[in-house]
């Protein structure tokens, strides 16, 4: 048998007798918290268990509450965005953002056409069905109507996004989605994609039938036949303050063709 | 959940059989302390966990476990011919006697070193701790057969080696 250097009493002295009156000690101190917890601050837990639950209702409220601004037919109007940017939205279209989560996520929610300008807020993004921009600190105009999606930046610099390309844009050029591919062009003057906020129509050599949809929507109009236009092309510039048959008269004039106005 | 004055009792009761018990196996005297302390230590880190049935076999598991680790570790076989160096004749009186005596303690060691671990440690806790085959038994939970089997393999190498020319 081995000569031990300790006896066990020893072991246990020199080892484990402090370590476990420690550990009783530490174990009063947890039925001690456990006390305090569930005990005398009872009244704290109230409170804590308020404002979680006032939290989570502002969270909700806020996720829940969305501004929605809408432009009737036949005109435009002005949005005032939280962070003192202008977006201007042309005839039937819809935005909406989020006031309350603002300050989390600048970001608002395009159906239409709108021009956006002033001082954006960093990070802001305009999304859409088709594709989202994101605002590097500029003015541009989006038009998403007849499930077309076309940006225009007009001053500054933005980046369009698809579901699956990026493209970033600087002034007078021109982005827009065809076939699902995301294209890029320079444009000679980025102020007529936005002359509708002026009340003006601009066309520059487009198909007569885009530019009949266009007042179509822009009037809330049905207009028919278009069959045989498609091969038409128009330019020209009028104001929007006419009423929807003026602006068709005014578009037909060249191609003789006349509209007629039915209830 | 086992508390300070149950722990303080297993300590009491096992620690010196632990301590035999993985020196059985390893044949280091400082190594076995500390090893049979690190087994009392896992077991109040886990005393919350513990339940006092079965908790002497679980000593014995603990300590086997750590055995296996510091074989791992250390990569050498337990030599007992080191063990027998401990354990002096004090009953020796001639330089003859004395010589004898050594002859026999290093056949003796060597039968040991030729057990298997099983056999070795069945066979000094019931010959060097005195233990009987039914607390063997309990304590590593192995049926009184094997202990039996394995003592009568350890009787065997034993007798082969000490009556060896």
């Amino acid at each position: 048998m081995p000569q031990w250097d300790k006896t066990a009493g020893q072991v246990w002295d020199e080892r484990f007798e402090a370590l476990t009156r420690n550990n009783d000690l530490e174990k009063d101190i947890d039925a001690d918290a456990h006390a305090k917890i569930f005990g005398l601050h009872r009244a704290t837990r109230y409170v804590l268990s308020i404002a979680a639950a006032v939290l989570l209702l502002f969270t909700a409220v806020s996720l829940l509450y969305t501004k929605e601004e809408t432009a009737g037919k036949g005109r435009t109007t002005s949005v005032n965005l939280p962070d003192g940017s202008l977006a201007q939205l042309s005839a039937n279209s819809r935005l909406s953002y989020h006031p309350l989560l603002w300050f989390l996520s600048h970001k608002a929610d395009l159906n239409g056409e709108a021009y956006f300008s002033g001082t954006h807020a960093k990070g802001f993004t305009v999304n859409t069905a088709q594709g989202n921009i994101s605002v590097l600190g500029t003015s541009f105009n989006v038009s998403t109507f007849d499930n077309r999606f076309v940006v225009t930046c007009v001053t500054g610099k933005i980046a369009v996004k698809s579901k699956s390309e990026s493209i970033e844009l600087t002034s007078n050029m021109e982005s827009t989605i065809l076939d699902g591919r995301l294209t890029a062009r320079h444009i000679a003057n980025a102020e007529s994609a936005i002359e509708w906020t002026k009340g003006i129509f601009t066309f520059d050599d487009k198909p007569l039938s885009e530019v009949v949809r266009y007042v179509e929507r822009y009037y809330g109009i049905k207009v028919k036949p278009q069959e045989g236009i498609d091969t038409l092309r128009y330019s020209g510039r009028f104001t929007s303050e006419k009423s929807a048959i003026e602006a068709l008269t005014i578009i037909g004039q060249p191609f003789g063709i006349t509209f007629k106005m039915v209830q | 959940m086992i508390d300070r004055n149950d722990f303080k009792a297993l300590f009491e009761a096992y620690y010196e059989s632990i301590r035999l018990y993985i020196y059985f196996k390893i044949a280091e005297k400082e190594a076995a302390d500390d090893m049979a302390q690190d087994v009392f230590m896992t077991v109040w880190e886990k005393r919350t966990l513990m339940e006092q049935k079965n908790i002497k076999a679980l000593l014995y598991k603990i300590a086997a476990d750590l055995v296996v680790d510091y074989y791992r570790r250390c990569e050498v076989k337990a030599d007992f011919s080191r063990w027998i160096s401990y354990a002096g004749n004090e009953t020796a009186t001639s330089a003859n006697e004395q010589a004898e005596y050594n002859e026999a303690m290093q056949r003796y060691a060597n039968a040991l070193n030729l057990m298997t671990d099983g056999q070795r440690e069945v066979f000094m806790m019931n010959r060097e701790e005195q233990l009987t085959y039914s607390e063997i038994s309990e304590r590593l939970q192995i049926s009184v057969k094997t202990v039996e089997k394995r003592i009568s393999g350890a009787l065997k190498l034993l007798k082969d080696n000490m009556l060896e020319p």
